[in-house]
């Protein structure tokens, strides 16, 4: 299991924010994250991939723990594992695409290649902005180069929040069939938390968080 | 591309900032380095000309005059005294050596002084080329001298009335030539073009011959080659006559005992047209009242660093604020807190580092630049291209200005929580 979750319970204040018994995600089994605004897919992907410690529970991400470790050692198993793209959060503003994508390979290969690099910029259509600033790019154009930033560590598992939900129609299925194709080829597992309608039909795995009753 | 490459890169993306914090810090250290580069050198100047002379005899006048025109040649001199002085003080016990000077020309703002060899052993001086000085018109110039003026042996010059290189009339009938070229010592023979008391006499007209008798054998070599001299001047006679009896300078004198020390000064200030300056003395209360003028501008330039600081801490300051997205990103990369720390610190550093070296640039030229526009401080013989130890001191002193001033804002690294900023990150 490239995920095990179990009896993730995650609560700010009174308010509980996540009650799930059992989250698991198999190698190459690509899913959607579904579910309603409330119903916790942020958080679950915030203790998934140890930005957040839940309350209670444990997390296994390819066998090794997430939870209960300390911040440091999430910040490594993170390091090692997984690859982030969020709605907002994209690139480094005083780096260009290429240096941003050097960089992440850096940090996490501490080394980087500068072919890769290349080839997975012009795999996302973004081979003549390679030396653009993030300010200058569209929402389009960042997102592309955020996929490529959080691939190009190859990571067994990437994780997007909201990927498509700034995106018209062509832009949305264009970004998904960039996800697929680029996952597949750097060997990632995908898991996409969304509530965007027109993404849904692309993936044969989905995994729906129910909204919590309202605390009693 | 590196988390140090990505330092480089911020203070790209902020160049303005960047540049105006540079240009702050290279202000403070180009003032350090100056105060330092002048106060080492003038204090060393001062300690290693005024090595060997116990004390200077010269006439009346302000003592610390005295001291600056006949041991460190950069002030004219008080005036003259008898000529007589010299054999009253080499005749006494306690004086182990006294070393006449006579002043008045200068060859391209160099001084010429009339003295004896005594002067060049003073100084532990050695002739790097060539011979001493022997007849009259005979010269051995400084090491720097040579270097400047392109003089090399066998050259001839005329020497200009007054010490200083502007105006003074030609004494176009007595040339020197350069018989000798002193190897550079450090001190200020390197400046000095040194002759025999007699020939600076010639070429003003001063008669000595019937002086000779009186000073014969006390290690003046030139009483032979004088007769033709004469002959040959005769016509001028008439000249001569009108001008002043043979006298000296001053005259530099080196104690045999300590007993000296107390006895002597106060002999010559007894006698009505002399003074005797001790140059410790003088170069002690010289420092003091520079080193007012030194701890203005040191407070100045420390005033100066604290902006430079400020500047840097501002700036990381409000750059950090407009950087909690890209720090939560560089989180989300894989980058520790510490690393993300250390990158911000570096950021700091860097700026530190680019004020430090174009301050060192920046105070080296302009020392280069002022040494070579202001004659007073080309004879003070002020080396720019000189390294002292205390600018490693400023550079130290300066990068750790700026790691600090990028230390408050890098401790906000380890507040950033990325699920909040990922939150409200628009």
């Amino acid at each position: 299991m490239l995920i095990n979750a179990h009896n993730l319970f995650h609560r700010i204040g009174e308010r509980t924010i996540l009650d799930l018994p059992k989250f698991q995600l198999a190698q190459g089994e690509h899913t959607l994250l579904l579910g309603p605004s409330g119903s916790g897919k942020t958080t679950l992907i915030n203790i998934l991939t140890g930005l957040v410690e839940p309350s209670s529970g444990d997390v296994f991400v390819d066998g090794r723990s997430m939870t209960g470790v300390g911040p440091a050692a999430r910040d490594a198993l993170r390091r090692d594992k997984i690859g982030l793209v969020f709605q907002t959060l994209r690139l480094v503003s005083a780096l260009t695409v290429r240096e941003n994508l050097a960089l992440a390979q850096t940090i996490a290969l501490g080394r980087s290649d500068r072919p890769g690099v290349d080839a997975l910029i012009a795999s996302v259509g973004l081979a003549h902005r390679a030396d653009a600033r993030p300010r200058e790019l569209s929402q389009g154009e960042s997102q592309r180069a955020a996929i490529a930033r959080a691939l190009c560590t190859r990571p067994a598992l990437l994780i997007a929040d909201e990927p498509t939900s700034a995106l018209d129609d062509t832009n949305a299925q264009s970004m998904i069939d960039l996800l697929l194709s680029n996952a597949e080829a750097s060997g990632s597992t995908l898991l996409i938390a969304t509530h965007d309608q027109r993404i849904r039909g692309r993936f044969a795995r989905a995994f729906e968080l129910k909204p919590l009753a309202v605390d009693a | 591309m590196t988390l140090a490459g990505l330092s480089v890169a911020y203070l790209r993306d902020r160049a303005l900032n960047t540049g105006l914090n540079i240009l702050l810090l290279t202000l403070a250290v180009a003032t350090m380095v100056i105060l330092v580069l002048f106060s080492a050198q003038l204090g060393e100047r001062f300690e290693r000309d005024a090595r060997g002379i116990d004390l200077v005899v010269g006439a009346k006048g302000s003592p610390l005059q005295l001291i600056l025109s006949s041991v460190y040649h950069v002030d004219v001199p008080t005036g003259n005294i008898p000529l007589d002085t010299l054999e009253v003080l080499r005749r006494d016990p306690t004086v182990a050596a006294a070393i006449p000077l006579a002043l008045g020309d200068n060859f391209r703002g160099f001084r010429i002084v009339g003295t004896e060899p005594g002067l060049i052993d003073n100084y532990r001086g050695r002739l790097a080329a060539g011979r001493n000085w022997k007849a009259a018109g005979e010269a051995v110039i400084g090491a720097e001298v040579a270097r400047r003026t392109g003089a090399g042996l066998g050259q001839k010059f005329l020497g200009s009335h007054g010490l200083v290189a502007e105006g003074g009339q030609k004494h176009d009938e007595h040339p020197f030539q350069v018989v000798g070229v002193l190897a550079a010592s450090g001190t200020v023979l390197d400046r000095l073009i040194l002759t025999s008391v007699d020939s600076v006499w010639d070429v003003h007209g001063i008669h000595h011959q019937e002086h000779e008798v009186g000073h014969d054998g006390t290690g003046h070599e030139h009483a032979e080659d004088h007769g033709h001299e004469h002959e040959a001047d005769a016509a001028n006679a008439s000249v001569r006559k009108q001008t002043a009896e043979p006298e000296v300078t001053a005259i530099l004198v080196r104690y045999n005992s300590a007993l000296a020390a107390v006895r002597l000064p106060a002999f010559i200030n007894r006698q009505t047209a002399l003074q005797a300056a001790v140059p410790a003395v003088e170069t002690t209360r010289l420092l003091a009242l520079l080193g007012v003028g030194l701890d203005a501008v040191r407070a100045f330039a420390a005033l100066l660093l604290l902006s430079g600081c400020l500047s840097i801490f501002v700036a990381l300051y409000t750059a950090l604020r407009q950087r909690e997205a890209d720090m939560a990103m560089l989180r989300v990369m894989g980058a520790t807190p510490a690393a993300i720390f250390a990158q911000v610190i570096s950021e700091g550093l860097l700026l530190a580092a680019a004020g430090a070296i174009f301050g060192l640039l920046l105070g080296h030229s302009v020392v280069a630049v002022a040494a070579a526009s202001f004659e007073q401080l080309k004879e003070v013989g002020l080396n720019a291209w000189r390294f002292e130890s205390a600018e490693a001191w400023i550079v130290l002193v300066t990068l750790a200005a700026g790691a600090i001033a990028a230390l408050l804002p890098a401790l906000r690294v380890f507040g950033v929580d990325i699920a909040k900023t990922l939150a409200h990150t628009p």
